[in-house]
């Protein structure tokens, strides 16, 4: 009898040892033309909860839109989302590696394991079948060959081949980037400028202030275009406003409590207004008038300093979609979306069914990227 | 052959060990052995108190079986506490009813290792091998360890009575993944002194073979890399007794642990972590008895050197840590004074940390203590305890209390326990003086708990049975976490949360002896409810805390035939924890089970035990930590010769 029940509890023990499947293959994905916004989450640092979330232009929300599809989570700290072609290239921290996802089915079309110990952060597409990944890493390894570098990868996907073609030392990390004609713009703690002809760390030049200096670009600062071809970005102090063609600061406007390595910024799609964050605070700045901004145009939570801005976008509409986290509270980040008159002009269902002026991303949401 | 090798090469090792350390050993195998041992006999130990709480001393079987374990695996499988690794060999903390590892204190023959300036204790880095009693204090009856152990705490060390008998242990060990293990034990008694003697040592390669489905598009198998790791110690105890009444213990342990520290699999990493320590270990004590009275004078120092070095892309660091604590603490107990036992302790701690992270510089935190303790009998079968303390952290006084009581419903055969406690944990020297971010307006995190239980032994002939159920209901406030500061790069400590954590905790052991036959049913089940209430306005507020499972439990089942051959097989079963705070995210449930087969030959006074062991039998895949794989079927052949 006892040996009838023992092999009974081995055999329960069996079958329900199998491994749990987190896959949800019901998961649709909504076509190109309903998706408005692609939200892409860092997760927890060392705990692999990085994350895409897709919201349509009826405010359908889907989460973890990488896993459901591909029956594996994205990575540790995903950074940035770059369309090139047919495909989504997300950089993936401290993964090392860029994920790169067809746009409309949102599958791996390939893991680029990068091998190094370079930590990739945004991608610009360089013309045919090239690409330029930045790295925040900041200095080379006490007697090892790596250093901090920009990488540029060969994206003929499917083949065997040498994924780095060649790596340009920086020696410092390296952000956001921006190809403006012939010139590749490098943010970073200078803001770098490169010959696209001339791909080379002997050949680059800084964008330098008025004092003549190299200054340094906010970690998550896009490098915006104005309508006239003019560069915006954000500093650790101020806006400043950039010609591309002489590499000069033209004008620098200084707000008061800027001073954030933090910021954030983004410019709507008529290339007029700049926007960009300090704090909880959002300013803008009329690039055809352009002036310090005196107050803010959105001052949300001004009284819960515990909920923090954490990512900046402007949408194709013109509107400010604002990540708010609240730290030290790993939770699904929120999404809300503000008029220039700083109203709320999107409300969501939650999964109560209660109406709410947000809607919830991934683990620290920090980069939107709008369709 | 290649295995052969290392078995010899273990073997050597083993001899080549002695040192220092006294153990109170029953001859292995306390149950299955006749005994005939000399106690030294002048002393009763200075008992615990919280009779209406939760104790639970660990089988001193179990101890022999996971001898060449270390702490964390065995509590892992035969306790209901939640242990959190990073994988064999790795950093491992354990928690109590849903608390955090900062809330379990833990002791070495009464003396608090918890580190002053981490708060937390890595159960891998204590050798099974090195005790002789684990006991694990739940809840409230944590109290009596002093403050900081909210959740529970764990003490283990040697036996209260000192063995006198001459002993000589020798026991190798290998296994998978190039695991090594080598200890000897030798023990004698001359005139009124013994000696226990004890050395440890493993080694492996960690390097064990798992399939990674989650890096990238290709599911691919690898090994795991940098895990390798290498400890070992030495332990020494000196008994002196120069009458009958008296006793003079000093116990001296070196502990050495040399580890690569693993990656998640998901950071594709070829840097290197590693962490070496250099702890010792001291505790002088003298004991004595007079009459109803009981006095012991208790001091000792805890040194410790850490040196973890990162080597994470562009980013490398050598992280210095020494530690050193001096600990003097008196007990007097008296006993059966009417109805009343009553008991003093006074004590003083100073902890004195100097830290790379605290700009180079020497921290000192001075502790005073005063406790006092009574337990009145109101009827032989109704009785309460009080126990109250006062203590003085960095100059600030702070008051903690536990008030307990137990009814003897059918003599022993049925027990009714309820207690209450209140507990505060001062915010450790990190938590203080981390440069940058060390916030040293810290308030303490303070904690009610609440626990009742029923209990029932019962003996028939050849069965014994053993069960208790316990409901407990615990508020903890101003829960101390580390968030990012406005500016994002430097993260400081705050109090906010709100934490309520209720549950249960079964526990049964079934004893069936029948001829030459013993049968041994033992398991344990908890149930916690441990949840955010803080109400920032976020998605965490009602939500379990991440990483503590709702459900754990564990049964082991052991056959003993005519004391010489045995089978033991052990389940253990994790529930799902969450990894994000709004229970959005979370890691897999999982079961190990284990098997262990030995046989015993004896020869006059020796005896070789060889034993078999098959951890992790389905060969599943499973994690601890997420993305922190944990072996998967790994076995181990056990020689041990006892003379």
């Amino acid at each position: 009898m006892k040996y009838k029940f023992l092999l009974t509890m081995v055999t329960i023990l069996i079958v329900t040892s199998c491994t749990q499947v987190d896959t949800d293959s019901s998961v649709i994905i909504p076509s190109s033309t309903e998706l408005r916004a692609i939200v892409v989450s860092e997760g927890q640092f060392g705990y692999g909860t990085g994350s895409l979330t897709t919201v349509t232009h009826d405010q359908q929300v889907t989460q973890d839109v990488f896993k459901k599809i591909n029956n594996r989570v994205l990575g540790d700290i995903p950074q940035s989302l770059t369309q090139i072609g047919d495909n989504y290239y997300i950089p993936v921290n401290n993964s090392r590696k860029i994920e790169v996802i067809d746009s409309k089915s949102f599958k791996t079309v390939e893991t680029m394991v990068l091998n190094t110990q370079i930590i990739p952060m945004y991608v610009e597409h360089l013309g045919g079948d090239s690409i330029i990944v930045s790295d925040q890493s900041s200095s080379a390894i006490p007697g090892s060959s790596e250093f901090s570098s920009l990488m540029i990868l060969d994206i003929n996907h499917g083949t065997d081949r040498q994924i780095i073609r060649r790596r340009i030392k920086m020696n410092f990390p390296t952000f956001q980037m921006k190809l403006i004609g012939k010139k590749l713009f490098v943010s970073g703690a200078e803001l770098s400028v490169f010959d696209l002809d001339n791909l080379n760390a002997s050949a680059r030049r800084f964008v330098k202030n008025a004092e003549n200096k190299p200054f340094s670009i906010c970690d998550f600062s896009k490098i915006c275009i104005d309508k006239r071809g003019l560069i915006w970005a954000l500093t650790p102090g101020s806006v400043v406003c950039i010609d591309p063609n002489t590499e000069k600061i033209i004008n620098e406007y200084f707000v008061d409590g800027l001073s954030s390595r933090w910021g954030n910024s983004d410019i709507d799609k008529d290339g007029r207004y700049f926007y960009f964050n300090s704090g909880t605070k959002v300013y803008s700045i009329d690039t055809d008038n352009p002036s310090t901004p005196s107050k803010p145009i959105i001052n949300h939570n001004n009284n819960d300093p515990e909920w923090t801005t954490y990512a900046l976008g402007v949408t194709k509409e013109n509107t400010v979609m604002i990540v708010r986290v609240l730290f030290g509270s790993i939770t699904r980040g929120r999404v809300f979306e503000y008029d220039r008159s700083g109203n709320i002009v999107k409300y969501y269902l939650d999964s109560e069914g209660r109406n709410q002026p947000y809607f919830r991303a991934g683990i620290f949401p920090h980069y939107i990227h709008f369709l | 052959m290649k295995y052969l090798y290392k078995i010899v090469i273990s073997l050597i090792i083993i001899f080549s060990f002695s040192s220092v350390q006294a153990q109170t050993e029953e001859k292995e195998n306390i149950r299955h052995y006749e005994i005939n041992e000399t106690t030294i006999s002048a002393n009763k130990p200075i008992e615990k108190t919280s009779i209406g709480s939760k104790v639970t001393q660990m089988d001193s079987t179990l101890l022999i079986k996971n001898k060449a374990n270390d702490l964390a695996t065995l509590l892992t499988r035969h306790s209901t506490i939640n242990i959190k690794s990073l994988g064999q060999g790795a950093l491992s903390t354990a928690s109590f009813r849903g608390t955090s590892s900062n809330h379990t204190q833990v002791l070495w023959n009464g003396i608090s290792l918890n580190s002053a300036s981490l708060g937390s204790f890595d159960f891998s880095q204590v050798p099974v091998y090195f005790t002789d009693k684990v006991t694990l204090y739940h809840g409230s009856s944590a109290q009596q360890s002093g403050s900081g152990a909210l959740g529970g705490s764990v003490d283990f060390g040697s036996n209260d009575k000192p063995v006198t008998k001459p002993y000589f242990s020798l026991l190798s060990e290998y296994g998978s993944n190039n695991t090594a293990t080598g200890a000897g034990t030798i023990r004698f008694t001359k005139k009124k002194l013994t000696s226990s003697t004890k050395g440890y040592y493993q080694q492996s390669d960690n390097d064990y073979r798992y399939l990674n489905k989650v890096f990238s598009n290709k599911p691919f198998y690898e090994n795991r890399k940098n895990a390798a790791y290498k400890q070992g110690g030495v332990m020494q105890e000196l008994f002196y007794n120069p009458t009958e009444k008296d006793i003079l213990n000093l116990m001296t342990w070196y502990q050495y642990d040399n580890k690569e520290l693993p990656q998640n699999i998901l950071s594709n990493t070829t840097a290197k972590e590693t962490l070496v320590s250099n702890n010792v270990r001291i505790i002088g004590s003298y004991q004595t008895n007079r009459g109803i009275n009981q006095f012991k004078l208790t001091m000792a120092n805890l040194w410790g050197k850490m040196n973890h070095k990162r080597n994470f892309g562009s980013f490398s660091d050598l992280s210095k840590n020494k530690n050193n604590s001096f600990v003097t603490r008196i007990d007097y107990r008296i006993d059966n004074i009417y109805k009343w036992d009553l008991g003093l302790t006074a004590n003083y701690r100073n902890d004195m940390v100097k830290s790379s992270s605290y700009d180079g510089k020497a921290i000192h935190r001075n502790t005073y203590t005063a406790r006092g303790f009574a337990m009145y009998r109101i009827t032989p079968k109704l009785h309460f305890d009080l126990d109250a303390t006062a203590e003085c952290v960095d100059k600030k006084l702070y008051g903690i209390y536990n008030i307990s009581g137990r009814y003897f419903l059918i003599n022993q055969y049925l027990i009714l326990k309820a207690s209450n406690a209140y507990n505060h944990r001062t915010p450790t020297l990190n938590d203080l003086y981390w440069a940058p971010g060390g916030n040293p307006n810290l308030k303490p995190e303070t904690g009610f708990s609440w626990d009742a239980s029923i209990s029932s032994s019962i003996t028939t002939g050849i069965f014994d049975l053993y069960f208790e159920a316990l409901y407990y209901h615990m508020n903890i406030n101003d829960w101390i976490m580390w968030i990012p500061t406005d500016n994002g790069y430097i993260w400081s400590p705050v109090n906010f949360s709100k934490v309520n954590s209720q549950g249960s905790e079964l526990t049964a052991k079934m004893t069936v002896n029948y001829k030459k036959t013993n049968h041994i049913l033992s398991g344990n089940y908890t149930f916690a409810h441990s949840v955010d209430n803080s109400n920032r306005g976020d998605d965490a507020q009602g939500k379990q805390l991440p990483y503590i499972p709702r459900n754990k439990w564990n049964i082991d089942y052991e056959f003993w035939y005519n004391n010489t051959f045995w089978i033991n097989a052990n389940c253990s079963f994790t529930d799902i924890r969450f990894t994000s705070a709004d229970e959005e995210y979370y890691t897999n449930a999982y079961y190990q089970l284990n098997a262990e087969i030995g046989c015993m030959l004896s020869l006059k006074s020796h005896q070789l035990k060889l034993s078999c062991k098959l951890d992790n039998i389905l060969n599943s895949y499973y994690e601890s930590t997420q993305y922190y794989p944990m072996p998967l079927r790994m076995w181990r052949l056990q020689l041990n010769y006892v003379f």
